[in-house]
């Protein structure tokens, strides 16, 4: 059985379809990247994935129960989530950032126990953060904040995670950096993760699973190796791509030579 | 578009400028600020002070007042206001209103053209803007000054409105009710007894006490009364106190002016061991109506408020006096009442 | 630990003195023999528990209460700089007390009416938000600075129909706070402001939580929605509670927390026991100095805002300085 499915799901704004039929499967230590231009209803299906919005039509199903069947708290024990933007308005310590993760466990009117302490020790250790624990969050680059981030999702324990766009801001070197550890955990904790991912050569390299999005419809979907063509490229970002691949390496650019969009850059 | 700015704004400012020294010069060339020593004196007169208008009946000098604070809502004087319809049914229909001593509409003011505006002494800066525009101030220390002050203040009014004889004989009565009472405590050397006057004791377990530290009239009644005010050294005209300053200062007699009433003090067990509670010395200063201020230390009552003190605090030495004939004197002299008619609350020996 | 430790003598010591200081002088033996129960009923014994435990208590109770809604605040508003009248409970709160001296209305009533309009405020708010952007933070804060303004220009024109001699300066008093009358009548609005503070004490955690955005604590876990409603109850019924019997303590709720979380980080675990101590020390000192500075009583919100002001300049520079 699927760790996590969504069968015709929909989504409407004021009117507006943003999600139509959408279809996916993810197994235990599967990942799945969602590619997408910008609007195209990747952050959409990821809310309504993580149950932060709730789609008109269709099913979300974790672990095989519907997602509407569980309350909040149990929600976040199945499933955690990373958002795009991290929204700390006050100076925590990196520990703290990290232990909250465990929120979904801490009774409204307890602390954390010395269990949940422990956990968020272990996350740290497992992404090699313990040397910024004293730190605080707010004082960290970029890439350091996202693997924070990503060890408060690590100690929420969860069998699903969730990430938008976790290579967001990142460098070129933090971009690999922080994919290798989300690829390390699902392999090594057996998590599925589903993320959605700007760079098709990332897509490719990390993710066993693609779902394309064009317009809110699914273009595209199933293994990484199969979808991620120069014509489904094309299709998706309505702009032509080149694709040079070995059998070492695989590279889409968009195709400069000669067309207009070449042209444009040299006018600008 | 910029150019039209800049000389839109560059032709503000000369016309503004123009405008101002223009202003500037007119001021100048009238300049009728008031010299203290010439006499202003005139038929038309604006009163700003809640307390000085009392006194404008006493020395019977109503008829020239055109002005009357009323607080912006017509209210009926918050100084003996029932004396003042009593005598002058129709005082508040036909007199304009022109605000409150600290906020005051000068505009209305300018209007009536008053010969002169009858304002308190602590509102020096509206003062000084009456001024500006050409009215004379009088001022009035009404509660905010010792009996002395208040005496003078009374004559200076008559002199400015030509009641000149009335005031003078409010004068003389007044001091000769202080030489009376100076005389009789004088003859019998008896110790000062200590007095606190709680000028408000609220339904909210609050005290306020009129201090005597800026030299209030309710300070200098109860010294006059030969009385030592223990609240003498709080700031103002009301000051916040707490049960313990009253434990503290221990008062032979607790004087409560407004709100509650002697019981709400003997109820009081935090008070118990006071020398006032434990020999029942608590006692409400008399009203004579409805009107939101109209017990005896009131400025135009305070006469009564010292012959009341007096009395209440020294029994012995007033023994033979009589309070009731006084205030019936005060008020059929001045307001043409008979005392028996006036609903007197409060404690009366 | 040692801090804490520090602390707590410090809260004692201060608590001690407090007891023993005031308009009428007691030894400080008499004070200890009191608290140890060996001294006969006389006025000092009097003085030292009906007069000045309740006054001090609450002071207590007060500092700590507002100093916890402030930094509870802070946290569900996700702002630093709320204080806990931002939702306008404490000008509705005053309201209510101003109506009740306009009516003559007695001390219990006074709280009560006064009580229900800092509540009222509140719900007041939170409709007006309603109406928008579906009571999220900024259009709550905003409707709640509308709130707030309403029943200020309220108040004022309640202060244009008193009674200048008597009604007049009984509100200027009231507004501007003042713990002189409390006495042991008021327990049951003692026990509210400790129970509140308990149950936000409990809460501490998931205050951290409540601090980060909406999506991000309900993927936690955290149902937001009823956490902040809680928190606003809380601190809205601690506000209303002290304001309807002290008045407006102001400064208080902005700068205790920002202490706290000077000496100890920002982790909600270790900032709500500390700001609830030092809330409780610094109302407790400003009502020392607000009834023995002068003869009669000095209102406290002068003292909390003169002393206020500055020590958050001080803070904020710190704050910065240790950012940069």
């Amino acid at each position: 059985m699927s760790r996590l499915s969504v069968k015709n799901a929909y989504f409407n704004y004021s009117g507006k379809p943003i999600l139509e039929n959408i279809n996916l499967d993810v197994y235990k230590g599967e990942i799945l990247t969602i590619l997408g231009p910008n609007g195209s209803g990747k952050t959409t299906l990821i809310k309504c994935i993580v149950g932060l919005l709730n789609s008109d039509r269709g099913e979300i199903k974790l672990d095989g129960i519907p997602i509407n069947n569980l309350s909040i708290r149990d929600r976040a024990k199945i499933i955690s989530y990373l958002p795009q933007e991290n929204s700390l308005h006050f100076p925590f310590s990196v520990f703290n950032v990290v232990l909250m993760g465990r929120t979904p466990y801490v009774g409204i009117l307890k602390k954390p126990m010395p269990y949940d302490i422990e956990v968020a020790w272990m996350s740290i250790d497992i992404l090699d953060i313990r040397n910024l624990a004293e730190k605080t969050f707010i004082s960290l680059s970029g890439g350091e904040k996202k693997l924070v981030m990503i060890a408060r999702t690590l100690a929420q324990g969860t069998k699903i995670l969730i990430l938008d766009e976790p290579t967001n801001h990142l460098d070129f070197k933090n971009q690999f950096i922080i994919l290798n550890k989300i690829k390390y955990i699902a392999k090594q904790k057996n998590i599925c993760v589903v993320m959605s991912l700007h760079d098709p050569n990332l897509a490719r390299i990390f993710s066993d699973k693609v779902l394309m999005i064009k317009n809110g419809k699914a273009a595209a979907y199933g293994m990484a190796k199969d979808i991620i063509t120069e014509k489904n490229l094309n299709n998706v970002y309505d702009i032509e791509i080149d694709v040079y691949q070995s059998n070492k390496a695989f590279m889409a650019v968009p195709h400069l030579n000669g067309n207009s969009y070449g042209e444009e850059i040299d006018r600008v | 578009m910029k150019r039209i700015l800049i000389l839109f704004v560059f032709v503000f400012f000369l016309v503004h400028g123009i405008a101002y020294s223009s202003q500037n010069g007119q001021t100048s060339s009238r300049n009728i600020k008031p010299a203290a020593n010439t006499l202003n004196t005139g038929k038309r007169y604006a009163v700003l002070f809640p307390m000085a208008l009392p006194f404008l009946f006493i020395i019977n000098a109503q008829n020239g007042i055109v002005g009357y604070p009323g607080f912006g809502i017509k209210a009926i004087p918050y100084f003996s206001g029932n004396l003042i319809l009593e005598k002058e049914p129709n005082f508040v229909k036909k007199t304009v209103d022109i605000g409150y001593p600290m906020e005051p509409n000068i505009e209305m003011i300018m209007k009536l053209h008053p010969n002169f505006v009858i304002n308190s002494n602590f509102a020096r800066v509206t003062n000084k803007r009456i001024e500006h525009f050409g009215i004379p101030v009088i001022t009035f220390s009404g509660g905010f000054g010792t009996i002395e002050q208040l005496i003078k203040n009374v004559a200076k009014i008559g002199i400015y409105t030509n009641h000149t004889k009335q005031a003078e004989k409010y004068v003389k009565y007044y001091k000769n009710i202080i030489s009376y009472v100076y005389k009789l405590l004088n003859k019998t050397q008896t110790k000062r007894p200590t007095v606190l006057y709680l000028s408000y004791e609220g339904p909210h377990g609050n005290k306020l006490t009129s201090g005597g530290r800026f030299n209030t009239l309710v300070n200098d009644i109860i010294q006059k009364a030969g009385c030592i005010n223990v609240s003498s050294k709080v700031p103002g005209m009301f000051g916040l106190i707490s049960t313990e300053d009253i434990i503290k200062w221990n008062p032979d007699y607790i004087i409560i002016g407004a709100g509650g009433s002697a019981e709400s003090i003997y109820k009081n067990k935090l008070l118990k061991y006071t020398n006032a509670v434990k020999n029942k010395k608590v006692f409400k200063v008399p009203t004579d109506g409805n009107a939101k201020y109209s017990n005896w230390y009131a400025p135009e009552k305070s006469s009564l408020g010292l012959l009341w003190t007096a009395k209440v605090t020294h029994p012995k030495v007033f023994k033979s006096f009589d309070l009731r004939q006084a205030a019936a004197f005060y008020y059929k002299t001045f307001w043409g009442l008979d005392f028996s008619n006036l609903q007197i609350k409060g404690f009366l020996p | 630990m040692i801090r804490y430790f520090i602390l707590g003598l410090l809260f004692i010591i201060i608590f001690l003195l407090s007891l023993s200081i005031g308009a009428y002088y007691i030894p400080f033996k008499v004070v200890l023999k009191v608290i140890f129960g060996v001294c006969p009923q006389n006025l000092d014994k009097t003085v030292i528990l009906n007069i000045r435990l309740p006054r001090i208590l609450f002071a207590v109770l007060v500092g700590s209460g507002l100093s916890v809604a402030g930094a509870s605040y802070q946290s569900i508003f996700k702002n630093p700089l709320v204080s806990p009248d931002i939702l306008g409970v404490a000008n509705g709160a005053a309201f209510g007390a101003v109506v009740a001296i306009l009516l003559n209305i007695n001390f219990y009533g006074l709280e009560a009416i006064s009580f229900t309009f800092g509540i009222l405020a509140v719900i007041l708010a939170f409709l007006m938000a309603k109406n928008r952007i579906n009571a999220s933070i900024l259009g709550l804060v905003i409707s709640g600075i509308v709130v707030g303004a309403l029943f200020t220009s309220l108040i004022g024109i309640a202060k244009y129909f008193a009674d200048t001699n008597n009604q007049l300066p009984q509100i200027v008093f009231w507004i501007l706070g003042s713990f002189s009358f409390v006495t042991w009548n008021i327990w049951p609005t003692m026990i509210v402001i400790f129970v509140c503070i308990l149950i936000i004490y409990l809460m501490r955690w998931h205050l951290n939580v409540s601090s980060l955005s909406d999506e991000d604590a309900i993927a936690l876990g955290v149902n937001i929605r009823l956490t902040r409603m809680t928190i606003i109850t809380l601190s809205t019924i601690i506000t209303a509670a002290s304001v309807s019997i002290v008045g407006i303590v102001g400064w208080i709720g902005l700068i205790v927390p920002h202490l706290a979380r000077l000496i100890t980080g920002s982790d909600n675990v270790k900032v709500i026991p500390l700001t609830i101590v030092i809330g409780g020390i610094f109302l407790l000192l400003s009502d020392d100095i607000a009834r023995n500075l002068i003869s009669g009583e000095l209102p406290i919100g002068i003292i909390t805002s003169l002393a206020g002001a500055p020590l958050f300049a001080y803070i904020y520079r710190t704050r910065i300085e240790a950012h940069e």
